[in-house]
């Protein structure tokens, strides 16, 4: 049960991540006798049985290295193989927190896709709860079967192949009795219609529509309206990531203080040289020439000036030389750049409640409430 | 010591449970059993903690205690028995004099349908975006409304006022330009007197979420208690926290509870948290508004300050005391020696966890200073495991980013910021919110390795 419980140690049979780099993560499975090839190395399974999750092993030849990561549903979006668009995690985990998703929910699921999201709700309403989740793509629900099996979700989660937006949710024998919803299809408003009958009937229910165009959204909201929801509400998420990175602490008075130090050098050079020229009592006009080059800092063919921008003197910034980020011989602070490596739109999230009927037993003769304990 | 460490603080505090009950004293933590499910969230329950939504969309908060009335301020009062033993989600509307309830059509303007009550038909007779109205000359000063403050005040005050329906009714029949409005500003209309008026409230379970929402109607509130976090915030921390039934935590929550109570809401009562705090005592006030039982929250959350979780020598070791010594104390000293061996015995157990690296998640909300922090508890960690901390300042989650990229045992630190834009849901008005609530925090994660 790999995404719904953790091991310490890979064994035979295992789903394992082979983590090469962030952007780079190969689901595996451990079988004895196979290998995993990559430009990092060959991998012998035989070699990762007995190591510990999050080991990082040398390959045979020891030119590379992976790490072994445990699967988890955030790591498995981004290394599965992608048959449809999928729901990242930053919608995922709002989703799943404002539905009001929990161990023990029964939740709707329609399209399967590529079984992103599958993952991440059946972690979360684990074995006390239910997924059942819903795919009319026949490939794709036999793959998205297969791997339900693989991962050892079958407790969880029950697939369905069915087009719910003509057959609806019923499934032969089960009582759904769902709590939360997630429809993630190009028409949802054809299949809201058919979700009263498989809610749970003693309880408010949540849904959240996924849609990438407000037509869509516009289509989804007349058909929650018309099907009793309230608290209709869209929202969008946006995520973006942060590279933290260490910038040299450049100060302007040591920069005062190398240019001081580059003009004094500088001033000594031509004293020097004056000294000299004076001494040769007259002057080529190509010395002239770098005199005037010397000034205007261009000082590339002056032979003996000091270098602007070299490596000599006070030099507090290490100028013309390499340096490696946090080199101690300098002062660093912390700086972050904020990176968009999550797309800045997925899709709108139109959410909306549908209270449940009301019980005959709370009612007066005159329409008003009375308590029930 | 080691020796005791072996067992597990459930079973010992069972044996003391046991002492307790043969010597016949009441023990001071001795667990309620709970008459519910706490997870379930469905019926109102007495004696809980509940959020009530008003029709501006404000949030109150309070304990639904029988025989007694929740007042709503201007939107008047209603017992607490009436809705006892309902589904949570209803609208309810006090009616005036009785202040009994009846439960109504939830209010929002883009459900059209809950002003056919107030006779629709009328207001919207002539004006519609396909007959041409529109809002050119209309202008919402004081002189369009042709009723005087003083005659609204004296219908709120008339004995058979319905509710404020009645004074949106004749609010809207004093407005001279209402009819020439288009239907999307005569509902803009009607949506601003009803939540002004309407004498509506919705009950909702008390959630991590709601208690984050409810905080935040308080900018200063929230940054003080809950360090400025947003529910979408809250979200990606548990799922990127891999956080599920069963596991075994290791928290540091200078947010009251809240973060250890949205663990508990993603556990379902299975699984460990070791919270571990600056001070003697722990504060996790938070988590009885969750509903949560005392013997819920005992079993799985154990509290450690950082002081005996960091320096176990210098803690004081708590010597057996046979049980037939213990039955010749007198209760008051008995009870004192009680809580002080619960206390090792579950610092000793949080310590065992700890050297054998079981823990299956770091999970920091912290004002003290961050890298020396992750790097006093990254060696509790399990490998493969995710540690993922919290900042309302991306400085602090930058310099801490710096410190685990030098750090072998940590892979790909990385800071993420998740904001949630709402838009306005009117179809063929769909636009983003004028305004949304700033900050929400930031999270960074990485994961525990062992490097080669
Ligand atoms: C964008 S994908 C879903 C991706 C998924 N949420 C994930 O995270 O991997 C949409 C899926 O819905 C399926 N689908 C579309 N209409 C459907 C219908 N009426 N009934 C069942 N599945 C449908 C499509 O075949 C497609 O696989």
């Amino acid at each position: 049960m790999p995404f719904t419980k953790y091991s310490d140690e890979v064994k035979e049979g295992d789903l394992v991540l082979a983590w090469m780099t962030r952007s780079n993560i190969k689901p595996m499975f451990i079988k004895r006798g196979e290998q995993f090839n990559t430009r990092y190395g060959v991998f012998t399974h035989e070699k990762l049985i007995g190591r510990k999750y999050g080991d990082q092993v040398p390959s045979t030849h020891g030119n590379g290295f992976i790490y072994l990561i445990h699967p988890t549903p955030e790591l498995w979006s981004l290394s599965l193989p992608h048959r449809t668009q999928i729901v990242y995690t930053p919608d995922a985990s709002y989703i799943v927190q404002r539905l009001k998703i929990r161990p023990g929910s029964k939740v709707l699921e329609a399209g399967t896709g590529s079984g992103s999201f599958t993952h991440a709700l059946a972690r979360t309403v684990g074995s006390k709860g239910h997924l059942y989740t819903y795919e009319y793509h026949e490939p794709r629900f036999i793959d998205a079967r297969v791997e339900i099996e693989t991962h050892k979700l079958n407790n969880v989660v029950t697939i369905t192949h069915r087009d719910v937006c003509n057959e609806g949710f019923d499934i032969e024998n089960a009582k759904i009795e769902a709590s939360a919803i997630f429809l993630d299809l190009p028409s949802p408003w054809s299949a809201i219609p058919h979700i009263s009958r498989v809610v749970a009937s003693n309880r408010i229910v949540n849904i959240c529509c996924f849609s990438p165009c407000i037509e869509q959204v516009a289509k989804t909201i007349e058909a929650l309206k018309a099907n009793g929801w309230k608290n209709i509400e869209m929202v969008e998420i946006n995520a973006r990531k942060h590279e933290s990175r260490q910038e040299m602490v450049r100060d302007v008075d040591d920069a005062i203080g190398r240019l001081r130090d580059v003009k004094k050098r500088r001033t000594d050079g031509l004293n020097k040289r004056n000294n000299r020229i004076e001494s040769e009592t007259e002057g080529s006009s190509t010395e002239k020439r770098q005199l005037e080059d010397i000034d205007s800092g261009n000082d590339s063919t002056a032979p003996n000036a000091p270098k602007v921008g070299g490596t000599k003197g006070f030099n507090p910034f290490g100028k013309g030389t390499r340096i490696k980020q946090g080199d101690e011989k300098f002062k660093w602070r912390n700086v972050s750049r904020a990176e968009t490596e999550y797309k800045s739109h997925t899709s709108y999230l139109t959410f909306a409640t549908l209270p449940p009927p009301i019980p005959a037993n709370i009612l007066n003769e005159d329409g008003t409430v009375r308590g029930c304990m | 010591m080691k020796d005791v460490a072996q067992v597990s603080v459930d079973n010992d505090c069972k044996i003391d449970r046991n002492i307790d009950e043969v010597i016949g004293i009441t023990k001071h933590r001795k667990p309620q059993e709970h008459p519910y499910d706490e997870f379930d969230h469905s019926i109102i329950r007495p004696n809980t903690y509940c959020m009530i939504r008003l029709p501006s969309k404000t949030l109150r908060f309070g304990r639904l205690i029988p025989d007694q009335s929740i007042n709503l301020g201007k939107f008047g009062s209603f017992q607490v028995d009436d809705i006892l033993g309902h589904p949570f989600g209803y609208t309810y509307e006090i009616i005036d004099q009785t202040n009994k309830l009846r439960i109504v059509n939830e209010l929002a303007y883009q459900e059209h349908e809950t002003f056919s009550t107030i006779n629709r038909d009328i207001y919207f007779e002539q004006s519609d975006e396909l007959t041409g109205a529109n809002d050119k000359g209309c202008y919402d000063s004081n002189q369009s409304q042709t009723m005087t403050m003083e005659q609204i005040e004296t219908l709120k005050k008339m004995p058979n006022t319905d509710s404020g329906r009645d004074i949106i009714d004749s609010m809207i029949k004093g407005h001279v330009n209402f009819k020439n409005k288009t239907l999307y500003s005569q509902e803009k209309y009607l949506e601003r007197k009803q939540m002004k008026f309407l004498r509506q409230f919705t009950p909702l379970p008390v959630t991590t979420s709601d208690l984050i929402e409810y905080y935040a109607q308080d900018k200063v509130d929230s940054r003080k208690k809950l360090m400025d976090i947003s529910v979408e915030t809250l979200g990606l921390l548990l799922s990127l926290g891999d956080i599920k039934p069963g596991g075994k935590y290791l928290v540091v929550d200078d947010m009251g509870g809240l973060i250890v109570g949205s663990l508990m809401e993603r556990m379902a009562g299975e699984g460990t948290i070791v919270v571990l705090h600056e001070n003697e005592q722990a504060n996790l006030d938070i988590l009885k508004y969750l509903n949560f039982s005392e013997g819920l929250v005992d079993r799985m959350v154990k509290t450690v300050p950082y002081y005996a979780f960091l320096h176990p020598e210098e803690q004081e070791t708590i010597v057996d005391i046979p049980r037939d010594e213990l039955l010749k104390w007198k209760s008051g000293k008995r009870g004192q020696y009680y809580r002080k061996r619960t206390h090792f015995l579950t610092f000793q157990y949080a310590r065992k966890l700890s050297e054998n690296q079981e823990f299956d998640a770091l999970i920091i909300a912290s004002s003290l200073y961050i890298p020396s922090l992750v790097d006093h508890l990254i060696i509790s960690i399990n490998s493969s495991r995710p540690i993922t901390v919290y900042s309302n300042n991306l400085e602090y989650l930058t310099e801490t980013s710096q410190f685990l990229q030098k750090n072998s045992s940590t892979l790909a630190p990385t800071i993420s910021e998740i904001r949630c834009r709402p838009y306005q849901s009117i179809p063929g008005r769909i636009h983003p919110l004028m305004s949304m609530r700033d900050g929400g925090g930031f999270l960074l994660t990485a994961f525990k390795v062992n490097p080669c």
